[in-house]
């Protein structure tokens, strides 16, 4: 995997995560920020869990559920998520 | 009264024959002692020394740390047996199987070893989670362990928690990072007998609406100084650890209701063959005929979803994220219906306290109340239910079950495997292997009918119609617009109604892995017939049928328990 | 009759009651609690009963009382049972029972006796039952046999209230042997006339709600007494009984929704104050659909218990089938009610001295509703045998009840015992007003509202057709104790109807005036709702629209302390900052 397609990807997970998070906190996928806590959003931590499920169905990998946890942001989830696909 | 539980209890755990005849004065499990207790707000010493001296203990320890716990389905059944006869002993004394848990799961050898020991020399240890004002928002907890080179110091109050002053050791869930979120949080297993008496100040009794003898108390800490292998489990660890340990002290509380469910139907049955009214015995009107058909159905209903369930912990592991919060949710509710139910047969005598049966019936079902409340209640089970709606609608389209699982789960007659906590998951990435296979069951019964195996068409009508009430159920999951916090009241019906599918689907696989074996009660094609109509009743109230099952199924249940050689209270 | 200083009256006893949240009231709620956990009556709540004269309430006009109409007497006790129910059990229940006997069928010297006695703030039992025969009139032991001259008593009876403090007992006995209705009858027994070594009281029963009401029990052994000291004439308890049950089964259920109103105002004051997840758990969608359900089924068993508590003054046969179905319904709402609440409350609920403990109280205090006093099934069987003739002669017919039934407050004829009846004779004008009130919707302005009303209201017209059917094809031998559930259950379909009818009409005829707030037709969507699924068995859901109009009204009625109740009476208490609580909801 070249480094400009792993930043596509990286993108593209971007993207699809932020408009994620905008469903389920009810929000504009503008105003998620990539770098602020997800449960500053209302995202909690129990909620949260439920997103893991929709990340391992689109990208047909499985992850610990707690990732989320551990990579609060958007940010630092999106890149774990890539390494982990790779 | 014959005996309930279809799970037959080895020799050295046969603890109905322990407890012996209750109806005798000086049985310790009698219920004017019982309800002495009660009265009084005093806690039922003398039935938990019986427990002590029969080795309950042993059977909060698994059998890897020295003690008997090999089988959930087994503890199950016999805080079932101690619940029928009083809820308030079950709670009291089985509060130290939640307090071990967490250790079991995420403590060292070294630690699960000891607290073996000491659990099964007596020691009473609880289990501290929540706080004043949070209720069951642990993120909102306060309490606090802070890292110093002498070792943790903690700060803070536990309240509302079982055992809390009888307890000589208490697990605390404690703020250890509050800039980690969830990561921020971790166990400690604390040894109040190894702390000073200005360490901690116990909390003065809450008194309660029901299980009135039990010690609900609580415990605040000052300042209090622990050393660093009080520590259960990995530093931030334990919100996960606590939320795998609620899988399975959720799943657990069945037994307590199951219990609580037989003595409610035993106090009824009981009464309407003695007494008459209108020149009749209350059992010949076909009005009291069909309450006790229609609760021993409800009965049988939570009893297969807990026997599920309880077996799922070993076979399903990886599920009982969902599994155990369709049992918290569905067995206690259940119960709490079909205990209202019968309480009306018996009139005055379900308020007054000292007339029959020394008011069982009123205190019972005052205790009862608590399991649908504690522990994680209806709504908040419900909650987690609908968090995974939309996984658990993806995994039904998909078709895939665990098959293996499955099986060891319904062929009761099978050994459980040992549980490997780390199967455990905070979110059922499989989905539900129980309801998604419900299409192949009905397969199934379709190819008994065509090869003539199974001559009752019904049964398939119903099965089918289940498939279709779930295949809709389905949809209506996929198209739910999920939310963190604000959730509809819609949505909580879904819950209820996954639920009684789930109910179904188990059913139905219950007699297809039993019917061979003629002496368990999940054999029998009628009760088959009895609780899918019973929850597809539930599940669409156009759906008709004809109620002529009940008494034919009363019948059964009426000759099934006088011929009952075992008699109980 | 007008009642005219009854406002002046019942804002005067709510205002002795005072604010029962205030810490500093000495008959608040700790009070309260205080003397339910010693089982005993509180004590300042009686004292406080005495100087009001509860008593006149019970006692008609012409001996020297206040009682004039139900309607009013029901919301007079129901501010007592809104503040402790077992204060008003215990102090007035058994008096009310027993003195309704009195009136209906005592001869004049007989009720200025007892009229007397109560003036005083003495007190009556009214010793019905056995334990061993339920309800079952017809099989008491109790003997009250003449003995040429005398009447000589024998016999025990169990759990009635009060027998240890009234002065008089009114006893339901055998005056004669062998099977049927005309072997007993009621007994005035004024306690001053026995003698010591005659009379014992058995020991107190106790009970898991109520808990401060003296339930006892009482043995004869060979007691004489005038035979003078029969009420009405001999054989006639049967006959007296069910028509004092009229207003019996009718008040109580009345006075009990104010458990509801108390239960669901401690349920919001929880809800305000409790923050979960980061948010006042009145904010949570589920809590506020439990808030406006329970809200709805306390409207809803009001306009039922009116109705059939102005029916009693213009309707008396009728009400020979009202009553009993008010006393079925009324249970069977209330109780699951108080549980959805309780579920709300959770863990705040199950403990006896916390903020909010005053609710599991009201939890066991509710209890009796069901069975107490006429138990639902001996109800459901007074209801079922009248059903084949009222089908065959009297629904769908647009024979209808007089507005001035609906008319909240409105002017009501004087109560007449009298006209009280065991049967119907065949009439049933509720139902026919279920027609002509949907012929009267069906006349105005076709809105969306008024769609949705005139489709819910043929829900139960539908139902109706289908009960007729079925009550027409009954045979006598289906009318029996060993009736099969589903007949028994025509009992339940005819009782929902019947409420659904006064629902409707209490809606036309009242909307127009504001002091109930009753014009915004929010309320009868959604109490038609929730009858229709007593009927079809399903859970339909109150519309977000309507549940928002609701909630808001709720919580207006909250902040302003006034009751949940049709009224909309104006409570002690402080009103609520309206602006600080606003701030706590943020957007609603």
């Amino acid at each position: 995997m070249t480094d400009i397609k792993q930043e596509k990807n990286q993108e593209n997970l971007n993207t699809w995560l932020t408009e994620r998070v905008s469903t389920y906190v009810k929000r504009k996928p503008e105003e998620i920020k990539m770098d602020v806590p997800l449960s500053e959003y209302g995202l909690d931590s129990v909620y949260a869990l439920t997103i893991s499920g929709d990340i391992e169905d689109y990208l047909g990998i499985s992850i610990e559920p707690t990732v989320m946890w551990d990579f609060p942001t958007i940010e630092k989830l999106s890149k774990v998520l890539v390494e982990a696909a790779n | 009264m014959g005996t309930y539980s279809y799970y037959k209890q080895t020799e050295d755990a046969d603890l109905d024959k322990f407890i012996g005849n209750v109806n005798l004065q000086d049985n310790a499990f009698s219920s004017s002692l019982s309800a002495t207790y009660d009265k009084q707000d005093m806690f039922p010493e003398a039935p938990c020394s019986v427990l002590n001296e029969f080795g309950m203990n042993r059977f909060y320890v698994p059998v890897q740390y020295g003690g008997s716990l090999s089988s959930y389905e087994q503890l199950i059944d016999l805080w079932r047996t101690i619940s029928r006869h009083d809820l308030t002993v079950a709670i009291g004394h089985g509060k130290t199987s939640l307090g071990g848990i967490c250790t079991w799961l995420a403590g060292s050898p070294e630690q699960a070893n000891t607290l073996g020991k000491n659990i099964i020399n007596g020691d009473v240890v609880s289990w501290g989670l929540t706080e004043r004002y949070h209720g069951s928002d642990l993120l909102a907890n306060e309490f606090e362990a802070r890292e110093t080179p002498q070792g943790w110091v903690i700060n803070g109050e536990k309240w509302l928690i079982n055992n809390a002053t009888r307890g000589d050791m208490i697990c605390v869930l404690a703020l250890t990072d509050p800039q980690l979120g969830a990561r921020g949080y971790s166990l400690f297993l604390i040894d109040k007998r190894k702390l000073s008496s200005t360490d901690y100040r116990l909390l003065p009794k809450e008194h309660t609406y029901g299980i009135r003898g039990a010690d609900i108390s609580g415990i605040e800490f000052q300042n209090a100084v622990i050393s660093s292998d009080t520590m259960v489990g990995e530093r931030g660890a334990g919100l996960e650890i606590v939320l795998k340990a609620l899988q399975l002290t959720r799943t657990s509380c069945v037994g307590l209701s199951l219990g609580a469910a037989d003595h409610a139907f035993n106090l009824v049955f009981d009464f309407v063959k003695q007494h008459r009214m209108y020149d009749r015995y209350l059992i010949e009107l076909p009005m009291v005929r069909r309450t006790l058909a229609e609760t021993y159905v409800k009965l049988m209903i939570a009893e297969l979803v807990s026997v599920v369930s309880s077996r799922s912990i070993h076979a399903l592991t990886g599920e009982m994220s969902v599994i155990s919060a369709i049992a918290k949710a569905f067995v206690p509710t259940m119960v709490d219906e079909l205990i209202a139910q019968l309480g009306d047969q018996l009139g005055s005598r379900a308020f007054l306290t000292e007339e029959y049966k020394h008011g069982m019936f009123q205190k019972l079902e005052r205790d009862h109340r608590l399991i649908a409340i504690f522990d994680g209640s209806t709504v908040v089970n419900r909650n987690a239910l609908i968090n995974q709606f939309h996984l658990l609608a993806r995994s039904y389209k998909k078709g895939n079950y665990d098959k293996d699982g499955l099986a060891q789960t319904m062929n009761l007659n099978d050994e459980l495997n040992k549980i490997n906590p780390e199967k455990l998951q905070l979110v059922s990435i499989s989905g539900c292997s129980i309801l998604q296979s419900l299409p192949q069951a009905v397969e199934q019964l379709r190819t008994l009918i065509i090869n003539k195996k199974l001559t009752e068409t019904r049964l398939l009508a119903l099965a089918e119609t289940l498939l279709e009430e779930t295949n809709a159920l389905i949809e209506k999951l996929s198209a739910c617009v999920l939310s963190a916090r604000e959730v509809p009241q819609s949505h909580f019906e879904l819950a209820a109604q996954y639920e009684l599918c789930f109910a179904g689907a188990a059913c139905i696989q219950l007699w297809l892995h039993n019917s061979d074996n003629s002496s368990g009660r999940f054999s029998q094609a009628l009760w088959m017939e009895v609780c899918l109509t019973h929850l597809l009743k539930r599940l669409n109230s156009e759906f008709k049928f004809d109620t002529s099952i009940y008494e034919k199924f009363l019948t059964s249940i009426i000759s099934e328990k006088f011929n009952s050689q075992v008699s109980m209270s | 009759m007008r009642d005219e200083n009854y406002n002046i009256r019942i804002n005067n006893l709510e205002k002795m009651f005072g604010d029962p949240w205030d810490k500093q009231n000495p008959i608040g709620i700790s009070a309260i609690l205080k003397a339910d956990e010693k089982q005993e009556m509180l004590e300042s709540g009686e004292k406080l009963l005495d100087e009001y004269g509860l008593n006149a309430e019970l006692i008609p006009v012409n001996y020297g009382g206040r009682l004039t109409r139900v309607d009013h007497l029901i919301q007079i006790m129901r501010s007592v049972y809104r503040h402790d129910p077992c204060l008003g059990l215990g102090y007035g229940g058994s008096s009310f029972i027993a003195s309704c006997n009195i009136w209906a069928t005592g001869t004049e010297e007989q009720c200025q006796e007892v009229a007397q006695l109560m003036l005083k703030n003495r007190k009556l039992a009214c010793s019905y039952y056995e334990l061993s025969h339920g309800n079952d009139l017809t099989s008491i032991e109790f003997e009250a046999m003449t003995n040429g001259e005398k009447l000589i008593l024998n016999g025990s009876k169990q759990i009635t209230s009060n027998i240890q403090r009234a002065d008089i007992i009114v006893i339901y006995a055998r005056t004669d042997k062998g099977q049927g209705s005309r072997k007993h009858s009621l007994i005035l027994v004024n306690k001053s006339g026995i003698p010591v070594d005659k009379m014992k009281y058995l020991p107190r029963f106790p009970s898991v709600g109520m808990r401060g009401v003296q339930l006892g029990g009482v043995e004869f052994k060979d007691c004489p007494l005038p035979v003078d000291r029969i009420l009405g004439t001999e054989g006639s308890a049967l006959e007296t009984a069910i028509r004092s049950f009229q207003i019996t089964r009718t008040a109580l259920p009345g006075m009990f929704i104010g458990i509801l109103d108390t239960g669901l105002r401690t349920l919001i004051r929880y809800a305000y104050k409790r923050n979960l997840y980061n948010k006042a758990v009145i904010q949570l969608p589920q809590v506020r659909t439990s808030m406006v359900d329970a809200f709805t089924d306390l409207l809803i068993c009001d306009c039922f218990s009116t109705v059939v508590a102005r029916s009693i003054h213009l309707l008396p046969r009728e009400t020979s089938v009202y009553a009993p179905a008010i006393k079925y319904m009324v249970p069977k709402i209330l109780i699951p009610a108080m549980n959805k609440l309780s579920s709300v409350l959770g863990a705040q609920f199950y403990l006896r001295n916390g903020e909010y403990s005053i609710f599991q109280k009201l939890l066991r205090d509710l209890k009796p509703i069901g069975f107490g006093h006429v138990a639902r099934v001996a109800c459901q069987m007074t209801i079922l045998p009248q059903l084949p003739r009222l089908a065959r002669q009297s629904w769908l017919t647009d024979d209808e009840a007089p507005d001035q039934i609906f008319e909240l407050d409105g002017y009501l004829p004087p109560l007449s015992y009298k006209n009280l009846s065991i049967d119907a004779g065949g009439r049933d004008r509720l139902m026919g007003s279920l027609i002509t009130g949907q012929h009267k919707v069906s006349l105005y302005p076709t809105d969306n509202l008024h769609q949705e009303i005139l489709r819910l209201i043929n829900i139960f017209i539908t139902e109706l057709k289908d009960l007729k059917r079925e009550c027409c094809d009954l045979k006598p031998s289906d009318l029996t104790v060993m009736a099969s559930p589903e007949i028994y259950d025509l009992s339940n379909r005819y009782a929902t109807i019947i409420a659904a009818s006064s629902c409707v009409n209490i809606w036309i005829n009242n909307k127009q005036t504001d002091s109930f707030q009753l014009g915004n037709p929010a309320w009868i969507i959604a109490a038609l709702i929730r009858l229709s699924n007593h009927i079809n068995n399903q859970s339909e859901v109150i519309p977000e629209h309507i549940e928002s109009q609701l909630f808001n009204q709720l919580l207006d009625r909250y902040n302003h302390a006034k009751s949940f109740d049709l009224m909309n009476r104006k409570l002690p208490g402080e009103s609520q900052s309206l602006t600080k609580m606003n701030e706590k909801l943020g957007s609603l």
